[in-house]
């Protein structure tokens, strides 16, 4: 009997081969190398016209915005307010770094940050969890980062934790006390609860049924923080506390997957075999439900009855579950300051009148 | 940058592409991902070309592996969404020829997460060793064992009519499962 291994590696090769190589492979990466190079020139030479006009408080330069369109929308949830909380830029600076920028919610200015990753924010847009840029140096194979940062919005200072292995996508609990890691490329189901005041960490080893709802995802992308900031929410719908042990499994539709946990804790956010996306009660009881001719990836939640969906190309969509209404809230900056990464944030926390600028 | 630069990028193009574009399609699975993934890392790469002179081989490997699970950070939210029927599988009595063999481990190891098939890209792709692949992908040797057994388990439970024997690599693998 052929044994799987043998398998695996046959079809990979297999699968290795099924393509020639593409034709002027080294003429097409130079061209776009070079258009890389003049986005970072751009961002530069942006960056430097606005700090012409601007007092410069700190070393780092600020921006007025994040640069992108804010369209108004009106969902009759007068709570609903969403803020891009931080954009990462595709351009290398001349450091080989690729710059993200991250709002100050005190000021409503943005200020620029090398980092390898930038999570999303607590809830009060104090803190966000942050790895050190990647600096690749000759003739080393560089690792992954073995210290995770918790970056202050308000003053753009770090706090460094030295976690002493390979570490993935760091998450920060919604109370902004403690944080949870993943190993890279390490079993999922033994991430690390770090305590951002004591330093302490705590490998979570998760009951199977929670490992198996996250098993083959990288980092911490299927395990997330509940709202309470005392759990973990496995696979979207399974919820452990922090020493992996179950607590709670949210019935999911049947013909449905779960996408996340309601902001209340109560009930889910779903995603129905036919498209579109529901809000369950506790017991798996569709409550609301909105269709959509395509999918659009979740993004975040918008206040307690609406989510920001990530729409095509640059735009981002806000959905009221309740009402059915679709419409663009943000586009992304077009070129040439080209955007790899766009973190919009539930801003329900701000004061009313912040200078942050919401949608 | 200097025109000898662009001659020296272009050759290493021209002599490594190939091998690379063959880890990039193991790694993504179809010719335009590919393509996508490896002209990205080689724009980066072009950009600091003359801080990576030293081993541009190295930098570009594990630029490939770690580019294509940050690609896959947004599409994990999208979670698959399960269907009413399920499709008809064959019983795993019946026999199963070679091709439809094939056929299931292809889509089963499409299936699997990014850092389940970089390990598997890794140890039977380039058959690199245990260490190597540590090093490649920033982990420890015991790491690579378990995620290897993972890896494979999980193509076990998603194509469970393969109904395939074991190796020693799954046999050793399983030893560090804890």
């Amino acid at each position: 009997m052929t044994a799987l291994p043998d398998l695996v590696r046959s079809e990979l090769q297999d699968l290795a081969d099924s393509h020639p190589p593409p034709a002027g492979l080294a003429d097409r990466s130079i061209r776009a190398g070079h258009r890389r190079r003049r986005r970072a020139v751009a961002a530069v030479a942006a960056a430097c016209v606005l700090g012409v006009a601007l007092p410069l408080a700190v070393a780092a330069v600020r921006l007025s915005g994040p640069a992108g369109v804010i369209d108004t929308v009106t969902t009759g949830d007068t709570n609903a307010r969403n803020v891009v909380y931080a954009v990462h830029r595709g351009a290398w600076d001349n450091a080989g770094q690729t710059p993200w920028q991250i709002l100050d919610p005190t000021s409503g200015d943005y200020r620029d940050l090398a980092a390898g990753w930038v999570s999303e924010p607590s809830s009060d847009l104090r803190y966000a969890m942050i790895l050190p840029p990647w600096v690749y140096k000759p003739g080393e194979m560089p690792g992954p980062a073995t210290r995770v940062g918790r970056y202050e919005s308000a003053t753009g200072k770090i706090r460094w934790y030295d976690i002493g292995r390979g570490i993935a996508e760091p998450q920060i609990s919604p109370d902004g006390r403690r944080a949870v890691v993943a190993e890279a490329y390490g079993a999922p189901g033994r991430p690390v609860v770090l305590d951002l005041d004591s330093g302490a960490t705590q490998t979570v080893t998760l009951e199977p049924t929670a490992e198996d709802a996250i098993e083959g995802s990288y980092g911490t992308s299927d395990l997330r923080w509940h709202p309470d900031s005392q759990h973990l929410v496995a696979g979207g719908h399974i919820v452990v506390d922090l020493r992996g042990r179950v607590t709670k499994i949210l019935p999911v539709p049947a013909d449905a997957a779960a996408v996340a946990l309601r902001p209340t804790g109560n009930g889910l956010l779903v995603q129905p075999q036919d498209g579109g996306y529901a809000l369950t009660d506790d017991r798996g009881r569709i409550v609301a439900r909105a269709a959509l001719n395509q999918t659009y990836g979740f993004e975040t939640w918008r206040g307690r009855n609406g989510i920001v969906l990530h729409g095509d190309a640059d735009q981002f969509l806000g959905l009221n579950l309740r009402s059915g209404d679709l419409r663009t809230v943000y586009t992304m900056p077009q070129n040439p300051l080209r955007v790899d990464n766009v973190i919009v944030a539930p801003a329900d926390a701000l004061p009313v009148g912040s200078r942050s600028p919401t949608f | 940058m200097r025109a000898s630069d662009h001659e020296q990028f272009r050759q290493f193009v021209d002599a490594r592409g190939a091998v690379l574009f063959r880890v990039a399609l193991a790694l993504t699975g179809t010719r335009e991902a590919a393509e996508d993934l490896l002209q990205t890392v080689l724009a980066r790469t072009f950009v600091r070309w003359r801080h990576v002179l030293g081993d541009p081989e190295m930098y570009v490997r594990r630029s490939l592996y770690h580019a294509q699970v940050s690609v896959w950070r947004r599409r994990a939210r999208v979670r698959e969404t399960p269907t009413g029927q399920m499709p008809e599988r064959p019983d795993p009595r019946d026999h199963m020829d070679a091709a439809e063999q094939r056929l299931l481990v292809r889509r089963a190891l499409l299936r699997l997460g990014p850092r389940q098939r970089a390990v598997l890209v890794a140890r039977f792709l380039e058959d690199l060793s245990e260490e190597r692949t540590a090093a490649l992908l920033g982990c420890s040797t015991g790491t690579v064992r378990s995620q290897t057994y993972r890896a494979l388990s999980r193509l076990r439970q998603v194509a469970p009519e393969l109904n395939v024997g074991r190796g020693d690599i799954e046999r050793r693998a399983e030893e560090w499962i804890p």
